[in-house]
């Protein structure tokens, strides 16, 4: 079984951009745990960031009937792109939006998300551990074999 | 291992046959992590408010899972709010919880708890796992 966790813009900056509010742990530190644990639930975990809006949405593309379950970090586009949401709207896969913090608790222009609704469930604010708990949860999903096929 | 005990809050429309499924899973998940849980439900928002108000700072993690979806019209969520940012300065992790992804169409329920001082976590449509992710989460944030 496929996952891939894919992480938008400013991603790469983990661990040195505002650490008191998304920690210490760098992106790599985060992938190395995310690789450990699908090898340790034998889920295949792919790992990937870009900066860029369309190379985002092309990833979500390219897993359409190729990938079981997406965990999305969008970011910054969470909140003003449309073209993820509709690339999303397009895969047929289950789908975790990822956030390290919690948005509803930040700033106002953080509130709206345009992912949220093309998703099948929200993760946030629970720090870095969010991506390890959306691998195990993928997995413990896919034992039970009720939810994942639901989207 | 520490020990230490966790509240469950469950509001209005969350009760019966899939309450106790919950509330069973989630004991046997708090005895793995060795966790204390004190489970709840109330269709009283006065009783909600007044268990965090009053209770909370005997526990060293919050779960809430506000309320059901068919249940949201008539909730009054500014009351909880308040009742979270007024225990805030305990600083005790909070994790919202809700069954259903409430972002889709078709959602009563119109938003997350907007509490700033609260660092509350949000989980949202993985059914009867979240509950178990924030228990798991919980552990993670306590034991730190």
């Amino acid at each position: 079984m496929k996952v891939h966790v894919i992480n938008g813009p400013n991603l790469n900056l983990l661990g040195t951009r505002e650490p008191e509010i998304y920690g210490h742990d760098t992106l790599e530190d985060v992938a190395n745990s995310c690789r450990q644990l699908g090898e340790n639930n034998d889920l295949d975990v792919l790992f990937l960031q870009s900066n860029h809006e369309g190379q985002i949405v092309t990833w979500i593309q390219e897993a359409i009937n190729k990938v079981d379950a997406i965990v999305l970090n969008a970011g910054a586009y969470t909140h003003t792109s449309i073209a993820i949401h509709d690339a999303l709207r397009a895969y047929t896969g289950f789908v975790i939006e990822l956030h390290i913090s919690n948005p509803h608790l930040r700033e106002s222009f953080r509130h709206l998300s345009y992912v949220s609704s093309a998703a099948n469930a929200v993760i946030a604010g629970l720090g870095v551990q969010g991506y390890e708990r959306s691998i195990e949860i993928i997995a413990q999903l896919r034992d039970q074999t009720t939810i994942l096929e639901s989207h | 291992m520490t020990t230490y005990n966790i509240l469950i809050l469950n509001g209005p429309g969350l009760s019966g046959s899939a309450l106790s499924e919950i509330e069973e899973t989630c004991r046997h998940t708090c005895q793995q992590s060795g966790a204390g849980l004190d489970f709840r439900q109330s269709d009283d928002e006065t009783e909600i408010t007044r268990w965090l108000e009053i209770d909370a700072q005997e526990f060293s993690g919050i779960i809430i899972s506000p309320v059901a979806n068919k249940e949201a019209a008539t909730f009054d969520f500014e009351r909880l709010q308040a009742a979270i940012t007024s225990i805030a300065h305990l600083n005790i992790p909070i994790i919202e919880v809700h069954l259903e992804n409430i972002f889709l169409t078709g959602s009563n329920i119109s938003a997350p708890l907007k509490v700033p001082e609260s660092d509350a976590g949000f989980i949202a449509g993985l059914g009867i796992h979240g509950y178990l992710l924030a228990i798991q989460s919980l552990a993670t944030k306590i034991n730190r």
